[in-house]
């Protein structure tokens, strides 16, 4: 979808990356050591079973976590480290250079809001631009996502589809034409047919703005689909990272060879054992009481290591 | 556009029926109950201390219209309200709906403005209080306005009369006036509105505030942050609108109960308006004025509910598509 990469300097540089969160029941280490990349025009997809903590890496790039999270690491972006900005200053990159798309679009627009303000917004609030003028822009935006009709502009979002709030959410996200579209789980709980769609849309959108694209998503088909690397996640860290095709096409990691194998065309095999706890995780590696190959090996902690020059990475004894 | 307005007009003209067959169903019941209480429907329609002989008890009646059949009555009662009269009291040996109209204009300067204004302040400073609720400020002047809200009104209107009127002389002791100019029905108002907008802004205050706390915590307001909306921009352009809903049901209530709900102001301060008027026909079971008051206290909730719906369906267009 979009084009080949030069490997000149990321536009986002996550750097050790960790969450952790204060709960009653304990600490919650949702994300540790997250470490990745993103170029101009690329589009990254973070993929791993519900619960991984890929949202939560997208939360916090943007400081949208709530308050009983503690993070650590960096996230670079045009020269600031986007975890240490006041909420003033992220609050005007959010939106503006970087968007981010929510997995429940209903829930996520204002109820009591028309949606053409809604998706006007960002050009009152980042650029100060009028409400009629703003209101010109997100039509053509919203026409060109195929909901041109006039009235829609002032309809609410209770008496649209999913679908179509995910598409205003999707010309919300773009208006201002972002460095970096987040997009969390853009397909979730739409069925087959609708994520297809709201996946080209979002393809539609890369070409439109430039924009690199950050994929937050379970559905592994819909990355291999739309996107340019991919990064596997289970239990919080980054187990495998590398090209789409090579990643797919070649799983090395025991966990993203048995995640692939759930899928229907390779026989809907499901992965023994049940996903860890995130208070107490396993020693070692994480995935070691689910994996076929484990050894003594696997009960110390292992780094994630590049496996060749072309930015393969994985996190397994074996390699 | 016009399909909005559509859906509008049949949502309004619905509700105005719905509320219209209210006012008929309880003016009807304020018909049938002197007459359907036990005992003389002439002393239930007079009040059971006026004393009157024989002869006068004889002329009432064929007066009222007492002697005719019920649906004669029926027709008569409602050709009266129409004409605005309200009966005659007794106690007070005037028509009631002079007494009324002379009453109530005296409680509504007193409490129109401690409404409009506590409603107005309570929203304002109740949005920001739960906006910043983690702010040591603000939690102080919660606590403040929490002891304001659990304090009886009549202890405080006692305080504030004590303190500041008897004790400092800054305002005048009671009544609504002593000369009667503009000036000085604003010297003798300024104590009890002060008091009664307290009471309404405490009341509004701690339901916005929660409401506030509640609809922060949702997703859309997380996503406008996401948008990059900052402090209190996010407040005002998505919060405040969803918060302020459960306060339009309280607004209607507040404004339904106008004439009586100034009671205890109007009793401390020597006010004579409505509520004391209702007071005194209460102890002196003077049942014409009771049932005026009644009829006009119908009216003014019916049709403040009236006006909520309207509202609430301007502001929330969920409910006027449903």
């Amino acid at each position: 979808m979009s084009m080949c990469h030069d490997m000149n300097a990321p536009i986002l540089q996550v750097v050790g990356l960790s969450v952790r969160f204060e709960t009653p029941l304990g600490l919650v280490h949702a994300a540790e050591d997250v470490a990745f990349d993103i170029h101009e025009t690329e589009t990254l997809a973070l993929v791993g079973e519900t619960g991984c903590g890929k949202s939560v890496v997208a939360s916090a790039i943007m400081q949208l976590l709530p308050g009983n999270a503690v993070v650590d690491g960096k996230a670079l972006f045009s020269k600031m480290d986007l975890l240490k900005l006041e909420e003033k200053e992220i609050s005007r990159i959010r939106g503006n250079e970087i968007s981010i798309i929510f997995q429940n679009p209903s829930l996520s627009l204002n109820p009591i809001i028309e949606v053409g303000e809604q998706i006007a917004e960002p050009l009152q609030v980042h650029r100060k631009m009028a409400r009629r003028e703003s209101h010109h822009v997100a039509k053509g935006l919203l026409s060109r996502l195929g909901l041109g009709e006039r009235s829609l502009m002032s309809m609410y979002p209770f008496q649209f589809s999913g679908g179509m709030n995910q598409r205003v959410m999707i010309a919300t996200s773009m208006i201002l034409s972002p460095k970096i579209i987040i997009a969390d789980e853009p397909t979730k709980g739409l069925d087959r047919a609708l994520a297809r769609d709201v996946a080209a849309e979002i393809c539609k959108v890369m070409d439109l703005t430039g924009a690199s694209l950050l994929l937050i998503t379970h559905d592994i088909s819909l990355a291999g689909m739309i996107s340019d690397r991919i990064a596997v996640m289970y239990c919080g860290e980054i187990v495998e990272m590398g090209k789409c095709k090579e990643v797919l096409g070649e799983p090395l990691h025991p966990y993203t060879r048995a995640l692939l194998d759930c899928l229907p065309e390779r026989g809907f095999k499901p992965i023994p054992g049940a996903s860890p706890s995130m208070i107490h995780p396993p020693q070692g590696c994480k995935f070691h009481p689910r994996c076929p190959h484990k050894t003594q090996e696997c009960m110390q902690k292992q780094r994630i290591r590049k496996i060749d020059g072309d930015g393969r990475q994985v996190r397994c004894w074996q390699y | 556009m016009s399909c909005t307005n559509g859906a509008t007009m049949t949502f309004s003209g619905k509700k105005a029926i719905r509320y219209l067959l209210a006012i008929i169903l309880i003016f009807s019941l304020n018909f049938a109950i002197p007459r359907a209480m036990p005992g003389d429907p002439l002393a239930n329609l007079l009040g059971e201390d006026v004393m009157l002989t024989e002869e006068s008890i004889a002329e009432l009646r064929a007066k009222m219209g007492l002697d005719l059949p019920l649906h004669h009555q029926f027709m008569a009662y409602w050709r009266d309200i129409f004409r605005f009269d309200l009966g005659y009291s007794y106690h007070l040996h005037s028509p009631v709906s002079a007494i009324i109209l002379s009453r109530m204009k005296w409680t509504l300067l007193l409490a129109i403005p401690s409404l409009i204004l506590g409603a107005v302040l309570g929203t304002l400073l109740g949005a920001l209080a739960g906006w910043k609720s983690r702010d040591a400020g603000q939690k102080f002047e919660t606590g403040l306005v929490l002891m304001i809200y659990c304090t009886p009104p009549y202890f405080l209107s006692l305080l504030s009369l004590y303190a500041l009127s008897f004790k400092l002389g800054l305002f005048p002791l009671k009544g609504f006036y002593s000369t009667g100019s503009a000036l000085d029905i604003a010297h003798h108002l300024m104590l009890p509105v002060i008091v009664m907008t307290l009471f309404s802004l405490s009341r509004n205050y701690m339901i916005m505030r929660g409401s506030v706390i509640q609809e922060r915590g949702n997703l859309y307001a997380a996503y406008a942050r996401a948008k990059g909306l900052y402090g209190e921009e996010l407040l005002f352009r998505h919060v405040f609108k969803n918060a302020i809903l459960p306060i339009i049901t309280l607004l209607a209530l507040d404004f339904g109960f106008i004439l009586s709900g100034a009671l205890f102001i109007e009793i401390v301060f020597s006010m004579n308006g409505m509520g004391n008027l209702i007071y005194d026909a209460l102890l002196s079971r003077d049942y014409p004025v009771l049932q005026g008051s009644f009829l006009v206290i119908t009216l003014m909730v019916v049709s403040a509910n009236l006006l909520a719906d309207l509202l609430y369906s301007r502001i929330d267009p969920r409910v006027r598509w449903q």
